[in-house]
């Protein structure tokens, strides 16, 4: 009897892991959705075989590279994946999920969450994350993108005007930056 | 508009960008080339060119319809269209385009084997008939343009006859029964090459779809894979386990035509994916 006053559900009290993040912020998550990060996952197994999982939750996962605001936008990914990479059945239904793509944040932050998906091998995510970048860049000018990741232009001026003459059409209905 | 964060250098590895940059459009890709040098290196390296071609046919992404007006009189005023299609159900407007080839007699007898139809459709750089071999038999030949190699494939099925499409980036046979009640069978080689990857995907019924025609020629599937676009005698969405077609409207394509579909690609961009004929030359030469 005692047993199920401790435990009324056994299974809504599915093992939590503990993950620290760059800015010492601890992160409870449910063992599934952590799992979901294959770099995690193989910390994890390994210090199973090392026998120190017997200790349970109070293993602690240290993640030096995220920052706590991009696990936090990462985990609440997590709770909606199994219909967010799922393909649109019609034009509404992909305009919706343009709009919930850009709702991770801006365009900086999804740089973020890519790094983050990225270092924690997160292969839904980092997919999802690729994809709202790509609709972002799109339709943007060379100088924008170019501003946009810090990159310098290296070809010589003239290279440049000729190559965009030759190819104008690839440069009509660009978006004002 | 761009907000604070965005303006700030935001350094990502270009093995990253690599995945980014897959997912656009070819245009957007042309546009970027003259980003850096090394963009222009990543995009134009053949590594790139064939994930991006993969990757717009494995998510039915990036594709056009090439559509031919049929004028009757005279027949050399056929006005040519394309029509951009990205997401399910909806087209772009059609646009006029230049008459893209020059039209061309295609060889109708070929190594001892005579070709059942006229009809030829080229997927990985072969074109692919319906061939009678001395015996009676009938089966797929494959002309390789980079070898200049013949291979034959069995069909997927017995039915006299029959007809060749590409669909969704693979070769698709069309069993056609003329009988009453009349249906098409659509079946996918799903690895090209492989005989025993032939996969029956749907059938349509004459009962099911009403449109006076027994021949419904597929050119894409939707985004999600759950509709087939074809041609009968006007383009129709075919929901495969509805079972119901639905005719496209669209008030800026022609009365009549003829459809062909395209997928973009930077395929042109690379010598080295595109049979270059002055190297044939050479090697007649030596």
């Amino acid at each position: 009897m005692s047993n199920t006053s401790e435990n009324p559900n056994p299974s809504s009290s599915s093992a939590k892991i503990t993950l620290k993040t760059s800015d010492n912020e601890l992160f409870e998550v449910e063992e599934a959705v952590a799992m979901k990060f294959c770099t995690v996952k193989q910390y994890f197994e390994d210090e199973k075989d090392n026998d120190v999982a017997a200790r349970g939750s109070s293993t602690v996962i240290p993640l030096p590279n995220v920052h706590s605001a991009v696990l936090a936008r990462l985990i609440s990914y997590c709770k909606k994946l199994p219909q967010s990479n799922a393909v649109a059945d019609n034009h509404e239904e992909e305009e919706t999920k343009k709009k919930e793509r850009k709702q991770y944040g801006t365009p900086g932050d999804l740089v973020d969450l890519i790094s983050a998906a990225n270092y924690l091998d997160f292969k839904e995510g980092l997919e999802f994350f690729n994809q709202a970048l790509a609709d972002h860049i799109q339709n943007k000018s060379v100088e924008y993108v170019r501003k946009f990741f810090g990159i310098k232009g290296d070809f010589e001026p003239h290279e440049e005007e000729k190559y965009r003459e030759e190819y104008a059409w690839a440069f009509e209905g660009v978006d004002e930056d | 508009m761009i907000s604070s964060t965005s303006t700030i250098s935001n350094y990502v590895p270009l093995d990253v960008i690599d995945r980014i940059l897959l997912r656009l459009p070819v245009n957007a890709l042309i546009r970027f080339l003259c980003v850096s040098k090394e963009w222009s290196a990543l995009i134009n390296s053949s590594n790139f060119i064939k994930k991006h071609l993969d990757h717009s046919i494995e998510t039915n992404s990036d594709r056009t319809l090439i559509l031919k007006e049929i004028f009757v009189n005279p027949p050399s005023q056929s006005r040519w269209f394309s029509v951009p299609y990205s997401d399910n159900d909806q087209f772009g407007k059609a646009v006029q385009i230049c008459q893209p080839l020059h039209n061309w007699e295609i060889l109708d007898y070929c190594h001892g084997l005579e070709i059942c139809s006229a009809q030829s459709v080229s997927l990985n750089g072969a074109f692919h008939w319906i061939v009678e071999q001395d015996n009676g038999s009938e089966s797929i030949l494959a002309f390789d343009f980079s070898n200049e190699k013949i291979r034959l494939y069995r069909k997927p099925s017995n039915e006299d006859l029959a007809s060749l499409e590409v669909l969704g980036g693979c070769l698709c046979f069309i069993e056609c029964c003329p009988e009453i009640p009349t249906y098409n069978d659509f079946w996918l080689m799903k690895e090209y090459g492989d005989e025993s990857s032939w996969t029956r995907i749907y059938k349509i019924e004459s009962d099911a779809v009403l449109w006076n025609t027994d021949y419904f020629k597929p050119l894409l599937f939707s985004k999600n894979g759950k509709k087939v676009l074809m041609e009968g005698v006007s383009l129709i969405w075919y929901d495969i386990k509805k079972k119901r077609g639905k005719k496209v409207r669209n008030r800026s394509f022609p009365k009549r035509f003829k459809t062909a579909t395209c997928i973009e690609s930077l395929l042109l961009l690379d010598g080295d994916n595109v049979i270059d004929p002055r190297q044939k030359k050479n090697k007649r030469k030596r």
